[in-house]
Formats: structure tokens, sequence, C-alpha cells
């Protein structure tokens, strides 16, 4: 049987829908087993926060007695491993990564942002976060300490951390030259594509492809070697 | 009961001689046994070693574990790499070998597309990008086009098209500056040397003013100083360039006073000169300016002058108040070329043909992608919409107006890797309308 056009044509977008169909099926179905593995009794799911608020025999140890002190080592930590690359924290930061101003008010616990923080995967095997499985557990208690600290108002309960103005970073507000550069990798390449994983690349193509958009973009000297210490160390 | 009445029965000729061929396989196969055991590994006896063994091994496990646990001390192989390692290294170094670096990138497409007047075809991409390192200030970058070339009316003609379309070295002058020269992406408004890669671009084709027949150049041969200065918290960005140039067209009926910027030779040793600044005062905005000028007339035709205006944007925030990131991107071209006479002895048969020659167009874009929401399946979902619009002069072959509104909807299933669906509404007409889908990915 010969099909007319207007045959061929419906014929065409009803193997398009069901090409678009697979894969978004595809998707929910791996959503699906991720979300029911939430509800499950697995070590490695991670259940929603509203059902975690209360004290986990898995949560990280932390500075019990000066939770204050946890905070300030945990601040420092976020600096100088690069969190700030990609996370907002009282409207500083890069934007490749939620806005973590808001952890404590989101009813976060202990154990969720730890296994966050450890294996970021673990809850969404797309994310470009890399892991930090290297951190010891009193480096994580920290990192979690210093998150549930901060308020949805801005600033650390009980310390005058102040508010800065949204712009490029600069050395009084970026401690490192890898946090300078999470911050420049997400701002300057996010502005035309989405961010390539680090863990993609090793160091030394990491370092060519740096050379190749600091002559596409341009970046700056300065930049393109931020940028390149923050990936070299995350990957 | 069956089992009982065989074991107990007496047995008859055939059962005596089941019996014995039994007993004799089991003779052999015990004797066989006991040779295979005799036949054994001599020095293996049994499954246990003697004390002397034992001390033995335990006293060369200790001796590597100090070996190992004493700082700077190799093992005599590791030592004897690190010696060879040392020795060859200031050679590799002399040659500047240490620092070159290779990688091999790029962007695919397939696609398939159904514009409403014509038949329906599949088509298919493949960019390769070669990006070589010689050391840190020097860097070479080739990209090659392979894509598929459509049949002509009569069917024939269909082949695979291989273009080179990129091939350039650059050296790095300083931290603000570097120079380059051979065939690169001209930087002339900031859409093809950011946002053309199939797996950045949002939807399935060029805006209609980066498009075939558009305005504006997209490579070129020549030479580019490029680079970026920071400024308080903002930063400009630079690029002077220097090429062949752009050819008019001045014997084609159908396109007569258009550039053709796929000419890669100078014409008439007038080089096209250009420009673009761009101003980014706060990370998620990007505004530039770019500017070329050129004599693009082939010898023996009357000197034509060329000037290209550009202004691009280009906005990119994570905005919490929609739950997701806005991109808003643009550009706006005008060009001016003087006003001659085409075909003015009517020789080739379309002439004498005059007009204005001011062209523009642009092209403004919105995407809306939901990243902040909790349902990861939305979080991979893009809504994108553009406008396109093409001014050429009503008296030029071709001329009019052209605008096309295209919404579609992009699944990301990567950071890189995405499908494409969307539905072009062109003024031209209903049949040029088209429906385009496109799996891209950047590798």
């Amino acid at each position: 049987m010969i099909l007319g056009d207007s045959h061929q044509r419906v014929s065409a977008w009803v193997v398009v829908v069901c090409a678009i169909l697979s894969i978004v099926i595809a998707s929910c179905s791996t959503t699906d087993r991720s979300a029911s593995q939430t509800g499950q009794s697995s070590p490695t799911a991670v259940r929603p926060a509203r059902f975690r608020a209360a004290a986990d025999p898995a949560d990280p140890p932390g500075d019990a007695n000066a939770p204050a002190a946890g905070a300030k080592k945990g601040k420092e930590l976020f600096a100088t491993l690069g969190c700030a690359g990609c996370h907002v924290v009282n409207g500083q930061g890069g934007t490749a990564g939620p806005d973590l101003s808001n952890e404590a008010a989101k009813g976060r616990s202990r154990s969720w942002l730890a296994t966050k923080i450890r294996n970021p995967k673990a809850d969404n095997p797309q994310t470009i976060m890399p892991a930090n499985s290297n951190l010891s557990d009193q480096q994580v208690g920290n990192l979690v300490d210093y998150l549930l600290s901060l308020t949805a108002t801005g600033g650390q309960t009980g310390t005058t951390a102040a508010r800065s103005t949204v712009g490029r970073p600069t050395a009084s507000t970026v401690s490192s030259s890898i946090a300078v550069g999470g911050t420049r990798w997400s701002q300057r390449c996010g502005q035309c594509h989405n961010l390539r994983p680090p863990s993609e690349y090793d160091d030394g193509r990491w370092a060519v492809a740096m050379h190749h958009m600091r002559v596409r973009v341009p970046l700056t000297g300065e930049e393109q070697k931020d940028i390149l210490a923050f990936l070299q160390a995350s990957n | 009961m069956e089992w009982g009445k065989r074991i107990y029965a007496a047995p008859g000729p055939q059962g005596r001689c089941a019996a014995g061929l039994r007993v004799g396989g089991s003779i052999i196969v015990l004797a066989l046994s006991v040779c295979a055991w005799g036949a054994a590994d001599p020095n293996q006896k049994g499954n246990y070693v003697s004390r002397q063994e034992y001390e033995a091994l335990k006293k060369e496990l200790n001796d590597v574990k100090a070996q190992l646990s004493t700082p700077g001390q190799a093992l005599p192989a590791q030592d004897q790499t690190c010696q060879e390692m040392a020795r060859t290294r200031p050679v590799a170094e002399s040659l500047g070998l240490t620092d070159t670096r290779l990688l091999i990138t790029g962007s695919a497409a397939a696609g398939y597309f159904d514009p409403e007047g014509q038949s329906s075809t599949f088509t298919a991409e493949f960019n390769p990008m070669l990006l070589w390192q010689l050391n840190e200030r020097l860097f070479f970058e080739g990209e090659l086009e392979l894509g598929l070339e459509g049949p002509e009316e009569n069917g024939e003609g269909s082949e695979t098209e291989v273009e080179l379309d990129l091939a350039h070295l650059t050296y790095l002058l300083h931290d603000y500056a570097l120079a380059g020269a051979g065939k690169f992406s001209v930087p002339f408004t900031a859409y093809h040397n950011h946002l053309d890669p199939s797996w950045i671009n949002k939807l399935p084709g060029d805006p209609l003013v980066y498009a075939d027949g558009g305005i504006a150049p997209d490579t070129g041969v020549g030479a580019f100083v490029t680079g970026a200065v920071p400024y308080r918290n903002a930063l400009f960005s630079y690029a002077v360039f220097l090429t062949n140039g752009p050819a008019l067209i001045t014997d084609d009926p159908e396109s007569a006073g258009s550039l053709n910027f796929d000419n890669f030779n100078d014409l008439n040793n007038n080089k096209a000169l250009g420009f673009r600044v761009g101003f980014l005062p706060f990370p998620e905005l990007e505004v530039g300016y770019s500017f070329e000028f050129s004599r693009p007339n082939p010898p023996g035709f009357e000197t034509v002058h060329s000037t290209l205006h550009g202004v691009d944007l280009n906005y990119v925030a994570h905005l919490a108040a929609i739950k997701g990131q806005l991109t808003a991107r643009g550009a706006w071209i005008w060009s001016d070329l003087s006003d001659v006479t085409y075909d003015p002895t009517g020789d080739l048969g379309f002439g004498p043909l005059f007009f204005d020659n001011d062209r523009n167009g642009g092209y403004a874009e919105v995407a809306y992608r939901p990243i902040d929401v909790s349902e990861r399946i939305l979080r991979n979902f893009e809504l994108v919409l553009r406008y396109d619009r093409l001014d050429i002069p009503s008296d030029a072959p071709g001329g009019g107006t052209r605008e096309q509104w295209t919404p579609g909807i992009d699944y990301w299933i990567t950071a890189r890797t995405l499908l494409k669906v969307a539905y072009t509404f062109d003024s031209s007409g209903p049949d040029a309308d088209m429906f385009a889908l496109q799996f891209a990915t950047g590798f």
C-alpha cells in the first residue's frame, strides 16, 4: 500500500513522538527508581530532608560542645576547597550549584548534608559536583556545622558575617586561587554552555582545554590560571 | 522399591557382565588417581609448608614492609625507573617536548528536518577539533566540519562535505593579549566564537543572520589579536582582526549584491579590518559592539565599500525567584554596501540592476531551565524561544523582510548532550514552516 504525503508526515511524527516518549519514560524510570530508593533503609539512600531532621546515628561528628568553632573551621574549608565556585552563600559565590545560604531552614539533617558533600551523585547521578571522599569525618562535620549555622537572612548565626556585593571575586572575598577559580569557572564558562564535570579530564587535558578557552572567550591570564587551578584540584 | 529390587535381585549373565565392568572401571579410575597424585609437583608436599619455609616467607615480607615504610627508599625496580626519568627529562625539556599536550574534542549531531513545503530529511554532522598545546605560550587549534550535502533537484550530487573550519596558531603575549594567525572564527559579534556548536546552540539551526545567506562573517583567513582587561569589578574584552575579507556576488541573478563570507582569497589586495569590544559589568552579562570594513568587489568591477556593524548581548543568570536559570541572548547587525549597478550592460541577463544595498537583521532568544525544582525530570528540560529577522532591500534579488518565530524544548541528557525539538513559523508562508529534531553532543 502506497502512503500519501499526509500519511508519511503522520508516520514521521509518530516516530518522533515515540522517540521522545521513550527517552522521557527512561528518565522517569531512573527517577522513580532513585525516588523509591530514598524511602528505603539502604545505607546509601538519601531520604527527603523533612524525614531526616532528627539526629541520625550516621551523623558526622561536629564540635558538639563548640558548634561555633566547628562552623568557623567549616567556613575556612568552604573557601579553600573552592565550594564558593559553584555555590552562593549570603549572596556571594558561583551559580553553577544551588544556593546554600538556607540549608538549616530547609530542614537538612547532618547526615543528608554529609552524604551530599562526600558523594553528591548518591541522589543525583547527573550532578557535576565532584566527590569529596578524601575529606575526614571531622572536616565533613565542620562543613556541615558551617552550612547549618547559616541563616535565611544572610550571615552566620551568632556572627557578624557581612553580605558582600555581587561581582567579580577579589582577594578579600575568597581566600585562594582555587576558590576564585571555582567562582570564575561557573561564571565565565557557564555564560555560554553547561559546565563539563571536572572529573572528565585529567590535569593535562584541562590545561589544553583552558588554553583553548583563553583563545575563544577571551580570558585574562589570571582567570585562566585560577580556573585551571580549580579544575585540577577538583578532577 | 525398584531401586531395592535391583540391588537385591540375583544377577543374570548380562548383569554379571555389567557388574564386572563397573568394578573394572572403578579400579582403573582409582589407579589413574593414584598416578596423577604421584605425578604432581614434587615440590608441593601437600597443603602445608614447613616451619623453615614459613619463617623465610615471613622474613621476606617484613623486609618489603620495612623498605616501603622508609621515606625516600624505593624498590630496586622503582629506583631504576626514577633514575631513567631523571636522565631523560633534561633531554626532553631541551627539545621542548615536556609541555606538549594534545586534546581531541568537538561536537556531533544528528537531525531530522521536515519543512512543510519540501521533503523531510535526516542529517548528520561531525566536527572533530584538535587542540595542541605546543608549550605554555604556543597553541594550535584545528577543526574539521564533516557534513552531508543534499542532492540536486535531479537527485544527483549527494556527497559527504568536508571543510577545514579552523586552523590557526596562537601565541600568548602576556596576561591581557594573545596573537594568532590562520583560519579562525571571526570575532564579529559573539555568536560564531561562543555559541554556535551544536551542543551549545539551544535550537537545531543557526539564526537567520548567521545562516547561509546571512549578513555576518563566520570564519576568515588572516591574523588577529585578542584579550581581556579587568577594570575594578568589570571586565573588558577586545579583538582586532585582519582577514582576506568577503566577496561581493555580482554575477548571480539570485544573489547579486550579497556578500559571500566563505571566500578565503583576497580578490583585490584590500583586506577586511574589524574589531569587537565586549563589556562585562558583572559576570552574568556581556554586551559587545563589532565593526568590519572591507572592499569586497571582484577585479574589474566597480569599487564597493562594505561596512558591517553589530551589537550583541548575552545574559545568563541563576535566579532563585524563578527556581532556575534564565538565558537571554541576542544580536543586531546592520550592513551598508556602496550602491552600484549590477550587470550594467545586461550581458548576464538580469541587469541593469540598481538598489540601495543596506541590509539588517538579528535575533533574540530566551531560554528557561528550572534547575532548582525538586523533580529531577523537570530539571533536565529547557524551554527556548527565538525570534529571527532579516531585512534585504526589496529591489535586490531575494529581497524583502523575513521573520521567524521558533519555540523549542530541549532535554538535557547529560551536561553536554541534549535532544532538541523545535518548530519554526516563517513569515515567508506556511510552506516555509519547519519541524526540526536534533540530537547533539559535545565530546
